[in-house]
């Protein structure tokens, strides 16, 4: 299945800034199951300096800087990406039971088991705490299979919290969210992933987007389209695995990645410093239009 | 002097029997005398310590008194020589060095040099390879969960990665050995404090300095300047600069002393900008490209762009111009991961492992939770591996163990506390044992590693007095026979440099800006003070012979000085002026000179213009900061000042603030070279006595009144400005408001009037770097052609005039020029000092919501 996708960003600033900088984490990954054919960033007012890098966790980060004056910054990536349909039947191969792959994340003997390592660790959005652990244990019992487990913490965050836009900002802690069961996709990723970490077991967070279907008869909105968050978890010997809590599916063909990271602070999609500005008002719009 | 004493302690005999001393001073006689467990003057296998002898046969003929005198000497040098923020915390620095014997010294270097090569392997491959992760030689998890393992430390060129000036703490432990306490691999402190006890224990200590034929420091701190020049090798113009936090780092005196004595500018974050991927300074011309920051502030918040923990001290966009190759910074960025438990722990194997050889200098032993458990926990102490600053004692804290080890078995190792040799510190006119820790500093250079030959020996024993921060000593290591050594060590320059020496210092913005507030303070100052003495003057002598006069032209002034039209903020009369009594004279008095509630008072302004000292304190020389040291403790004086303090009183205490504030005028003269910017003091200084002039002049003269009475107004007007005397021989035959007015305002020759201010601030404005296209002049030379113009055609007695008792023209031509003086300086602000807009964070605060 192909996609192209547009991703615009809109700042309005109430006064004039005169400088900003930014680092842009907005190009989709070519990754297992996926490739990016093409992306291309288009910025206003224009730049006047552009440089991509390859940051810590691979993803591919845009710097740019604008020096002329201006009061609405708009950040546009057009992109081409083809997901491969990959069957998970191998899932059942490599599945091994949870306490395996902790202790082989314990003690890295291979690059993938050391860098995979790094995401037992909890961080800055995803603090551990006895809670979070008698969560998890009730998914992670002894013998049960690693995938299993998380098809199961997945399927019980998705019936027991509830999806509600607007109760939860960035900056919620995960224990309001934990307490209320309530939240949005990256909340219940970063849940997930608190759950996973204090078991012992690797998790990554993945920022990316999801393909929206209009009902039934009505034509697609522009723009409808958002973008969206997962988690992704470690097995030994085979490598990164997604759940999408939010919807309760191993994404397939839905699913474009963006961008890895422990936590939504290590992939956020566009941040930048400016000078002057005052207050500003932002504006996404994601389109995500089947190609074939 | 002879001691009588039937026991002598075995350590005395020592000193006695191989010195070639006919006596030991009674001072170190009584020192030795009593016994220290653990002392450097003793530890020595039973041989008296050669390198101690020499130091003490140089010190034999000082009695008690002399050293203490010598103490004292050099307490007055040691605080002088630096602007103290916080008078509370000082270094005491002590009339001994400290002596390492040869062995010792040989065995330390040896040490530091194997450590740092070792400590720069571990660097690069952390930040490369990880092999010592993945072969387990470090635990990956232990060091990912560090604050120090920086993740923005990736991707950056390979050759970012090596350390250039790093620090380590020695110690020697009860068994003789040294051992290593803590590496500083990012922001080394004390070398500034090394360089400034070394200045004065040569000076104070001369002959003895000679005769133990102590190592020079010069040398390192030579290559220490070649080895950033290599960096800049290529570059025609380079530009280093030094980074700190500003006035409110507590080293920051370190880095304005490092500063002066290196010549590199010293600059704050604000002061740099990253343009395409290019770090640049703001400074008068513009944005100048930045080649090498040493840096003084750590790495985990110095970009506010990149990294996640923002700091205001951060530079957006510093790691992207490193990631270019456009700009050095030293030490290299996420350095300060080597000083990790995680790793420093385990040196000795990493030693083992990556130079195939013990490690010379250790740490402190170390025990795993297991093997620690059949040991006696009261010589232990429990550390962490993430927290460098976690330490429960084994002895008092046992408790606190236990349930700490219990929770987290993983976290915490044991390691021994580390007890620390004692040496003798001055104190109170006698030898006192402290237990001491040597800061050594090493280089990394493209050839090989040089040790600072010398350390800043330091005690931070609790002290009785909370004013001292710690003791300190000079470090002395005998040259002997490093000389020949030292010769050929130096290589011979690979290529022709250009003398850096001969490039002109850059200035930041935000220092010129502080030079013109500089030079406004000090006018400023002197102004004010002229202005209440002749008060006082008045006043008092309104007591002695009341007149109606007299009290009229109290009356003036006090109205002047209440309303603040002839002080700061210099707020122009209105028709309809407050009428004080003069009953309230002595009040208004002790306002202008103590009160912090008026604005414009001489405690206010003297305090602004010692912060505006410590932003330039590089700048300055020994000198000057003296100075600064003595204008503060005016300041301090002030503030005790009580209300019904006497006239007279007030009189010697302006005169010695005045006193202070010549010298200090004086003291600069010499350092006024352009390039750095001082004539933007000069701007600042001209600006405000403009402002001075044109402000006494309209609010005292303005009034028409019985002609006695006008010309001793006059006179005090002219007091005020030190014209008098001009005034007097010029005028000879006749004296009016008009010529008072014309000497003041329109004599583009007398240096003392605003004419002359207008033109030396036209002149000093061609420093300034142009900002605009030929052909046309800029806004602030408008602004100056124009009071110039309007005074060249103005004619005294147009001025003079009076109609119903009020000088009307006087009034607008004033008010004129005081238009011209503010729109000057509002452009000076936006075009030249534009510096201060801070940046804010901008981020994508919330992820968009799926519809689900």
């Amino acid at each position: 299945m192909k996609y192209k996708i547009k991703h615009s960003t809109t700042y309005q600033y109430a006064d004039f800034v005169s400088l900003c900088q930014n680092h842009a984490r907005l190009t989709p990954k070519t990754i297992r199951g996926q490739i990016c054919h093409s992306s291309r960033i288009e910025i206003t007012p224009p730049t006047s300096y552009l440089q991509q890098f390859t940051d810590y966790f691979d993803n591919t980060v845009t710097v740019f800087e604008i020096t002329q004056q201006h009061n609405m910054l708009t950040v546009t990536m057009v992109s081409e990406v083809e997901l491969l349909v990959s069957s998970n039947d191998n899932l059942n191969k490599v599945d091994m039971p949870w306490t395996k792959a902790r202790d082989l994340l314990n003690k890295p003997t291979t690059h993938e088991l050391l860098k995979a390592s790094e995401f037992v660790m909890p961080s800055q959005h995803t603090p551990i705490d006895e809670m979070v652990k008698a969560y998890a244990l009730v998914s992670f019992k002894p013998d049960v299979s690693l995938i299993s487990a998380c098809k199961d913490l997945m399927a019980r965050i998705f019936h027991e919290f509830l999806y509600d836009p607007g109760f939860t900002t960035i900056s919620t802690p995960l224990s309001v969210v934990f307490a209320q069961k309530k939240g949005v996709c990256q909340d219940f990723a970063h849940f997930a992933l608190a759950c996973l970490r204090s078991m012992g077991l690797a998790g990554r967070y993945v920022s990316g987007y999801i393909e929206t279907l209009p009902p039934e008869g009505e034509e697609k909105l522009e723009g409808a389209d958002a973008t969206h968050a997962w988690f992704a978890v470690f097995v030994p010997n085979f490598g990164w695995v997604d759940f999408d809590p939010t919807n309760n599916v191993l994404p397939k063909e839905q699913h474009i990645t963006l961008a890895f990271g422990r936590d939504f602070s290590d992939v956020t999609p566009l941040k930048g410093v400016v000078f002057g500005g005052g207050n500003q008002l932002l504006g996404v719009a994601v389109d995500m239009i089947r190609l074939d | 002097m002879s001691v009588i004493i039937d026991v002598k302690t075995e350590l005395v005999q020592l000193y006695i029997n191989n010195s070639t001393m006919a006596e030991l001073p009674d001072w170190l006689f009584k020192y030795l005398n009593t016994s220290h467990a653990h002392d450097e003057l003793a530890n020595h296998s039973g041989k008296s310590p050669d390198h101690w002898d020499t130091l003490f046969n140089g010190l034999s003929s000082l009695t008690a008194e002399d050293v203490s005198e010598r103490a004292i000497e050099i307490s007055q040098l040691f605080q002088n020589g630096n602007i103290k923020l916080d008078r509370n915390q000082k270094w005491h620095f002590d009339p001994l060095p400290f002596m390492f014997s040869k062995s010792d010294w040989a065995l330390l270097e040896a040490g530091i040099k194997q450590r740092t090569i070792l400590l720069n392997k571990i660097q690069q491959d952390i930040y490369g390879e990880q092999k010592l992760l993945l072969d387990g030689h470090i635990p990956a998890q232990q060091l990912f969960q560090d604050n120090n393992y920086l993740r923005e430390g990736f991707n950056l060129p390979q050759n970012e990665l090596k350390l250039f000036f790093t620090a380590l703490d020695i110690y020697r432990a009860p068994s003789g050995e040294f051992k290593v306490l803590v590496d500083h691999c990012q922001c080394p402190l004390g070398l500034g404090l090394l360089l400034e006890s070394r200045i004065i224990a040569r000076r104070v200590m001369a002959e003895e300095f000679a005769e133990c034929n102590v190592q020079q420091i010069k040398g390192f701190l030579k290559r220490f300047t070649d080895a950033i020049n290599e960096y800049t090798r290529y570059m025609d113009d380079p530009r280093i600069v030094i980074l700190t936090q500003g006035v409110d780092d507590p080293n920051y005196n370190e880095h304005a002393f490092l500063s002066t004595y290196f010549g590199y500018t010293l600059v704050q974050s604000a002061d740099l900008t990253v343009r395409h991927g290019e770090v640049c300074l703001k400074s008068l011309p513009g944005l100048g490209k930045i080649n090498v920051i040493l840096r003084w502030i750590p790495d985990r918040s110095i970009d506010s762009l990149e990294q996640t923990e923002y700091s205001l001290h951060g530079i957006p966009g510093l790691l992207q111009a490193v990631r270019e190759g456009t700009v050095k910074v030293l030490n290299p960025f996420g350095s300060g991961v080597l000083s990790s438990p995680a790793i420093q722990c385990r040196l000795d194997e990493l030693s083992h492992h990556l130079l195939n050889e013990p490690l010379l200098i250790g740490e402190p032993s170390h025990y795993d939770l297991e093997q620690a458990k059949n040991l006696d926990w009261s010589l232990l102490e429990l550390v962490s591996y993430n927290d460098k600053h976690f330490k429960l004692d084994g002895a008092s804290e046992a408790d606190k163990i236990r349930v700490a080890i219990n929770e987290h078995p993983d976290a915490y190792f044991f390691q021994e506390k580390p007890i620390f040799s004692c040496a003798p510190f001055w104190s109170e006119g006698k030898l006192v044992a402290k237990p001491v820790l040597f800061r050594c500093y090493a280089l990394t250079t493209e050839n090989g590693i040089e040790v600072l030959p010398s350390a800043l020996c330091f005690s931070n024993e609790n002290d009785k007095d909370p004013s001292v921060s710690g003791w300190l000593k000079d470090t002395w290591i005998n040259a002997a026979d490093n000389l020949v050594a030292g010769a050929h060590n130096i290589p011979a320059p690979v290529k022709k440099r250009m003398d850096v020496t001969l490039l002109e210092g850059v200035v930041s913005s935000r220092t010129a800006e502080h030079l013109f507030w500089l030079g406004r303070y000090l006018e400023r100052s002197e102004n004010t003070i002229r202005i209440l003495r002749i008060f006082i003057d008045r006043y008092t002598e309104l007591a002695i012979y009341p007149s109606t006069m007299r009290r009229n032209i109290v009356t003036r002034l006090l109205s002047a000085i209440k309303s603040q039209h002839i002080v700061y903020p210099y707020i122009e009369p209105t028709d309809i002026s407050d009428e004080y009594e003069p009953k309230q004279a002595k009040q208004t008095a002790f306002q202008l000179l103590a009160d912090e509630q008026c604005a414009g008072s001489i405690i206010n302004t003297l305090t602004y213009l010692f912060n505006a000292t410590l932003q330039i304190q590089e700048l300055l020389s020994n000198d000057s900061r003296r100075i600064i040291e003595d204008i503060n403790d005016q300041i301090q004086k002030l503030k005790r000042v009580a209300v019904n303090i006497s006239a007279r009183g007030m009189q010697s205490s302006l005169d010695q603030i005045i006193g202070f504030i010549m010298a200090f005028n004086g003291s600069i003269t010499d350092c006024m070279p352009n390039s750095n910017g001082w004539f933007m003091l000069e701007i600042g200084r001209r600006v405000e006595r403009s402002i001075q002039i044109n402000s006494l002049t309209a609010s005292l003269l303005s009034e028409e009144t019985l002609e006695t009475e006008e010309l001793a107004i006059l006179e005090a007007v002219l007091s005020c400005q030190v014209s008098l005397v001009t005034h007097k021989r010029r005028y000879r035959m006749y004296q009016s408001i008009g010529t008072g007015i014309e000497l003041l305002m329109l004599d583009a020759e007398y240096p003392r009037s605003l004419l002359f201010q207008l033109e030396q601030i036209d002149l000093l404005c061609q420093n300034l770097p142009i900002k605009r296209r030929p052909g046309v002049i800029s806004a602030h030379e408008k602004a100056i052609l124009l009071s110039k113009t309007t005074c060249y055609l103005t004619e005294k007695d147009y001025l003079q005039h009076s109609e119903d008792g009020q000088r009307k023209q006087l009034k607008e031509f004033s008010h004129n020029i005081r238009t011209n003086l503010n729109t000057f300086c509002d452009v000076l602000l936006v075009q030249y000092f534009s510096h201060t807009q801070t940046a804010s964070k901008l981020n994508w605060s919330n992820i968009e919501q799926i519809q689900s």
